[in-house]
């Protein structure tokens, strides 16, 4: 166990030492996600300057929402979406079939192998929004609350790091993924807004199949003390309990497709 | 005849193969929409007109601007041009007779043709079906408003392309495509109207060539200005398109010195 | 010795996907896709004892890399059992991998962006490798294949030729029982081709490590595998030596005469005339292990003789004439006892 951690980090180094020798390009990218973001934030920040709120968030509120999402998002990417996006090339160029003849698992050599400082721009991001918000939201401040944030920001990193798993788990039968990313995306924009403003189709499946509601919109709502459709006081727990759960179904499901596994390239 | 068959059915087949990827294109388009309207809808909440627009007026906005007039496919111009000067590849474009801005600029015409032909127009057609598709405010604007299409996709493509090319001075198209990505989210008014910008922000935006992109087209075919003012607006369009046309042509001749004197 | 690797009736059966003609064709096979089963290897036995270097031989598409997928525990059989130093490799994918090396020609092991010692440096931590067997290993398989002068510099600079040596020399770091090796000379240069060939040969040699290569290059397995497998559509062909795989294949001895003056008409008893003009004259000749002297004394032509030559048959003849032959019933051929002395 201790010999497997120390090879995982060791991974780690290995890609960070890589990225660090294109400093000026890895400052560039941060800025230019960070600015990507921005523009559709401020997108928002127009809406609710002319509206007042949407769906009763206001703008201090929806920043703290805002934050935490691009928050958790980037804690869960940095080990997942660049490796695993590019999935379906991995098995058809029959990388994939490499990683197996080594003695390691798969999954955990691509993550942390493929591990990502690229996110520096959206963890800043998100803390700045976060950081600016909660002063003005007036969080009472207590073990429980302190414990939301924290665990809350955990499970949305699980949730993400677990869906892009199952959609790259998919290539290893499928060979082919790409599209199906796009699809989780498209939830992921959904997941930026309260989820309350969608039909209830929307929000049931948001905090159900597509656990993507658990990302920033269950965990604020409970530590702005508002009220979640269906959760009800059930809320704080099914908030911490989403990501460890996203995670178990995640493992499941990427062994199912590993079982499946036929081979790529020739 | 048979020779014109056989291509309509490989073509067919064609796309049966990748329905799969085009159904989900769909489902996802739709997804995004919906969220636009719902967003309007929650943040309308019974008001029957803000600034004189009614909730009716911002669902026709939210599913025109963000399908026929969405900026977001132009990123892939900027991904494309970044890999064909990562790879190479623009040394032999240098070689064919066709200039590459034009090669390039007739390709993503292609896409976004197929794209509004398959994508486009069965999402306006759903969603119409679901929320109501108010008409253009008169003939005349609905006329203006194809114009202003027109001028939309070139203004897209040449930004796209401008920035694009500049990946052969600075830094790598990835962190371009971000810039401009942030950079047209909020001055082509495609997902905010300019009309709700605040007052300093909004002349701005109103003023930059990139409100030609959703805003402008979406005010004409909701009849938010008089024909005198579509028509000048459109010449001012055009004037855009011919500035940033003129751009993408200095830029380009740079560029291919640099190819020239690096040796690709 | 007791056989390391051994396939019993191993069989692989993939699901392909039927492409129907005609517009109604495309919608159905989007509805319901029709799947064919395609056997890539069918009923497969053979073992190799430790020490041996085999040919893992046959045409593109003959289930040569499924069954090394099968070997090395990317894939399971669908029947039959390979066992790998006593495991089934794709249940025990982790332990196997520790004991075998494993380099496929056409993919890299190596970090792109890093030096080679860093890639090295790697591998030992990923195989658990003792310090002292590493730096060992390290020292010695550097030196064989000439990596000292580059082992620092990023492997984005290395020659093809470059990295396929350090790949092999990483593939052996760990002291691997097995190595597989799929198409390990591909693209190289002829320079860099006998370089590799003759390490691995060596390797085979004096470390007694176990190869089994697959190559589209005949002349990989004249110079390193003393014994071939060939297989084609999934069956398996041939399994044995060279030269008995020449024997049983019928390829043909081949005599050129040149003679000084017109020989007119030429005969030789137990030879068959192949071709020839003017003064030279080509004949197969049967297996039947006559030397050059009992051949020439039973000439029979009109004209002195100024020039003998006698060609062994190439593997790659041997290999054409068995596909010129094929329809006409290939049943395998077995050279040599399943399990080798």
């Amino acid at each position: 166990m201790r010999e497997t951690l120390s090879l995982l980090f060791y991974l780690v180094r290995l890609r960070v030492r890589t990225r660090l020798e294109f400093r000026a390009s890895l400052v560039i990218a941060w800025t230019a996600q960070g600015f990507g973001y921005a523009g559709v934030f401020t997108s928002i920040w127009i809406i609710l300057t002319r509206f007042e709120n949407i769906g009763g968030w206001s703008w201090p509120q929806m920043a703290l929402f805002l934050g935490f999402h691009t928050l958790g998002y980037a804690l869960g990417a940095c080990f997942t979406l660049v490796q695993l996006r590019g999935m379906e090339e991995i098995v058809r160029g029959g990388e994939f079939d490499m990683l197996l003849v080594r003695p390691i698992n798969p999954w955990a050599y691509l993550v942390f192998s493929g591990f990502n400082i690229e996110y520096g721009g959206h963890i800043l991001l998100g803390l700045g929004l976060i950081v600016w918000a909660l002063p003005q939201v007036g969080i009472v401040w207590s073990l429980p609350s302190a414990l939301m944030l924290f665990g809350g920001l955990i499970s949305s990193a699980f949730i993400t790091a677990s869906c892009i798993t199952v959609v790259s788990a998919c290539a290893l039968v499928l060979q082919r993924a790409r599209y199906l990313f796009g699809l989780y995306f498209d939830f992921w924009e959904l997941s930026r807004y309260p989820a309350s403003i969608f039909a209830p189709v929307f929000q049931l499946a948001l905090l159900t199949v597509i656990p993507l509601g658990y990302m920033a919109y269950v965990p604020v709502s409970v530590l702005l003390g508002r009220p979640v459709p269906y959760l009800g006081a059930f809320a704080p727990f099914a908030s911490l309990a989403a990501g460890p759960l996203a995670v178990l179904a995640a493992a499941a499901f990427w062994r199912f497709c590993l079982r499946r596994y036929q081979g790529g390239g020739g | 005849m048979s020779a014109f068959l056989a291509l309509v059915s490989a073509s067919f087949r064609r796309e049966a193969h990748h329905r799969s990827q085009m159904m989900m294109r769909i489902v996802g388009t739709l997804i995004e929409i919906l969220a636009r309207i719902s967003i309007w809808h929650a943040v309308y909440a019974g008001r029957g007109a803000v600034d004189g627009i009614s909730i009716g007026q911002m669902i026709v906005y939210a599913l025109i601007g963000g399908t026929l007039l969405s900026s977001w496919d132009a990123t892939m111009i900027v991904r494309d041009i970044g890999t064909t000067i990562r790879t190479g590849a623009i040394g032999s474009s240098l070689l064919r007779p066709a200039s590459y801005p034009m090669m390039l600029m007739a390709e993503q015409l292609g896409t976004r043709l197929f794209d509004w032909l398959f994508i486009s127009v069965p999402v306006i057609v759903i969603m119409g079906l679901i929320y109501g598709l108010q008409p253009p405010a008169s003939l005349p604007h609905c006329l203006l408003f194809i114009g202003y299409l027109a001028v939309s996709v070139v203004i897209v493509m040449l930004t796209a392309m401008l920035v694009g090319l500049f990946s052969f001075w600075v830094f790598d198209a990835h962190s371009l495509e971000w810039f401009m990505r942030g950079l047209l989210a909020v001055l082509s008014g495609g997902l905010v109207p300019i009309w709700f910008f605040p007052g300093g922000l909004a002349e701005v935006a109103r003023a930059l060539p990139f409100s030609w992109i959703t805003y402008h087209p979406m005010a004409v075919y909701l009849g938010q200005h008089d024909l005198f003012w579509s028509v000048q607006h459109l010449l001012i369009g055009l004037g855009w398109v011919a500035a940033l046309a003129l751009a993408v042509v200095v830029v380009w001749s740079r560029a291919c010195r640099q190819v020239v004197v690096q040796g690709g | 010795m007791a056989a390391i690797i051994s396939a019993e009736g191993v069989g692989k059966v993939f699901q392909q996907r039927v492409s129907q003609p005609g517009i109604l064709g495309a919608i159905r096979s989007f509805v319901a896709p029709v799947t064919r089963p395609v056997h890539a290897v069918a009923d497969i036995t053979f073992s190799i004892a430790a020490g041996e270097a085999v040919g893992y031989l046959g045409p593109n598409g003959a289930g040569k890399s499924t069954m090394i997928k099968m070997l090395t525990g990317i894939l399971t059989p669908s029947v039959g059992e390979v066992t790998v130093l006593g495991r089934k490799p794709q249940q025990e994918r982790v332990a196997n991998a520790r004991d075998i090396g494993v380099v496929f020609g056409q993919r890299t092991q190596l970090w792109w962006d890093l030096p080679l010692s860093d890639s090295f440096e790697l591998h030992r931590r990923l195989y658990r490798v003792p310090d002292a067997l590493f730096s060992k290993n390290r020292a010695a398989l550097s030196d064989m294949m000439e990596l000292t002068s580059f082992i620092e510099r990023p492997v984005r600079h290395l020659s093809l030729g470059q990295r396929m040596r350090a790949e092999i020399a990483m593939a052996l770091m760990h002291d691997p029982k097995i190595l597989f090796l799929d198409e390990p000379t591909i693209g190289l240069d002829v320079v860099a081709k006998d370089v590799v060939r003759k390490f691995l040969s060596r390797i085979n040699r004096e470390r007694g490590t176990t190869i089994i290569l697959t190559t589209h290059d005949l002349q990989d397995i004249e110079e390193i595998c003393p014994r071939l497998i060939m297989v084609d559509e999934g069956r398996l062909l041939f399994d044995g030596t060279l030269p008995a795989l020449r024997k049983s294949f019928g390829a043909r001895r081949r005599l050129t005469l040149e003679f000084s003056g017109d020989p007119g008409e030429v005969r030789l008893v137990g030879a068959r005339p192949s071709g020839g003009e003017g003064l030279l004259r080509e004949f197969l000749l049967e297996d039947d292990g006559r030397s050059l002297v009992q051949l020439l004394a039973a000439l029979e032509a009109s004209s002195d003789v100024r020039d003998v030559r006698l060609h062994e048959p190439s593997i790659e003849e041997v290999i054409r004439t068995h596909y010129q032959s094929k329809g006409s019933a290939p049943a395998p051929v077995t050279g040599r006892p399943a399990v080798p002395a």
